[in-house]
């Protein structure tokens, strides 16, 4: 399909399960409405937690690969944008998950940070910050992301990640208490002499 | 620090972390349609694969069995600390499992590869913690890696589960497991 067909196409608005059952008989415009309708949010959840614009496209490009030449296993028990997101987390876990475990042992965290002095306007706030999302385990920062930057809910993630609703609170709450931690030297309070 | 500072630092964070460029979504879609017309597909290792941790499998089962002892004298598995039995005899049920997985056409069969995987996971977790896994830098990343796989196999679900077990054979790809696996298993047969 021309990017010219593609801008002629309308967009119909949900409900989605109409265009999963339209999608699942091979009607590109449906694919093409599903899409619309998921793609941007996974591709920012995506590059998120990958940080790797090229990846993100291949990953995104995978997902929805997948995900349509897949849809004959779809049966509708999970939301169509839950079971596409599955995927979509799935395959940028398992690309991410070696190489972040790999380099935290070549490249220890550090925890001899500066003596506290500054505030959350520090030009070394937006490195520390990444830091130290980077530093949480695997398993709360996927939570930690997708819920404190890009405002999933604890039933989505754990729809999503494949676990209990209790484990991603769980997770976010430890997140949250490594944060504090390592980013202690930012906080208002601690700029009081 | 407070949890009201605390949102407010992550909210100045949230606002640089990673921001996602502009996502434009026509030009993506024809990227994904001329994708799908050359069918790429990334199925061509499976054979290979298979093949090679098949071999793998026989001589775990063979490294793993224990020796026949002349009348009196120590055993071949008394020489070995359990953690690395444990290891040797974890490796090559993984491997099974693993290979197992892309071949099974029967939905019914998740419970059980969830099942199993459960088991293993608990003894990577275990070995994870051993001293064995700390002296050794090759063993503790490949347990590392095939947690988090035996983790996704341990969560397959009825209904859906051809594309997770998709995914998860993806994953034993892009970490190279069993490659690794058979590293790590010949090191151990041969006492390293």
């Amino acid at each position: 399909m021309t990017q010219a067909a593609i801008a002629h196409f309308h967009v119909p608005d949900p409900p989605a399960d109409d265009l999963v059952d339209r999608a699942r008989r091979g009607d590109r415009e449906a694919e093409y409405a599903l899409y619309r309708l998921h793609a941007p949010r996974i591709h920012r959840l995506v590059y998120r937690l990958c940080g790797d614009a090229a990846l993100t496209d291949d990953l995104l490009q995978d997902t929805f690969v997948r995900a349509f030449s897949r849809l004959g296993d779809f049966r509708g028990d999970a939301a169509f944008g839950t079971w596409v997101h599955r995927i979509a987390v799935n395959l940028t876990l398992n690309a991410r998950r070696s190489a972040d475990r790999r380099e935290r042992r070549i490249a220890p965290l550090r925890t001899d940070l500066a003596a506290p002095e500054s505030t959350a306007f520090d030009p070394d706030f937006p490195g520390a910050f990444a830091e130290a999302v980077d530093a949480l385990s695997p398993g709360q920062r996927e939570v930690f992301v997708m819920h404190a930057l890009e405002g999933y809910t604890h039933v989505e993630i754990a729809d999503i990640l494949g676990i209990s609703e209790g484990t991603s609170k769980g997770r976010l709450f430890h997140a949250r208490a490594r944060l504090r931690e390592l980013l202690a030297r930012f906080a208002p309070e601690t700029s009081h002499e | 620090m407070n949890d009201s500072s605390l949102d407010q630092l992550i909210s100045a964070g949230a606002r640089d972390y990673r921001v996602p460029p502009p996502f434009d979504a026509a030009s993506h879609w024809h990227q994904l349609e001329q994708r799908r017309r050359r069918g790429v597909t990334r199925a061509w290792w499976r054979p290979l694969a298979f093949a090679a941790s098949l071999a793998l499998a026989f001589a775990l089962g063979r490294a793993t069995r224990p020796a026949a002892s002349p009348p009196g004298g120590p055993s071949v598995a008394a020489n070995t600390g359990a953690p690395v039995t444990m290891a040797a005899a974890l490796l090559g049920e993984s491997v099974i499992l693993l290979t197992s997985l892309p071949e099974a056409s029967t939905e019914g069969q998740d419970q059980r590869f969830a099942r199993e995987a459960g088991d293993l996971l608990a003894t990577t977790r275990l070995l994870l913690d051993s001293p064995e896994a700390q002296h050794s830098p090759a063993l503790a990343s490949l347990l590392d890696d095939l947690e988090l796989v035996l983790a996704q196999v341990a969560r397959l679900r009825e209904g859906e589960s051809r594309t997770e077990r998709e995914l998860i054979n993806d994953a034993v790809q892009q970490q190279d497991l069993v490659p690794r696996i058979r590293t790590v298993a010949a090191r151990l047969a041969a006492g390293d």
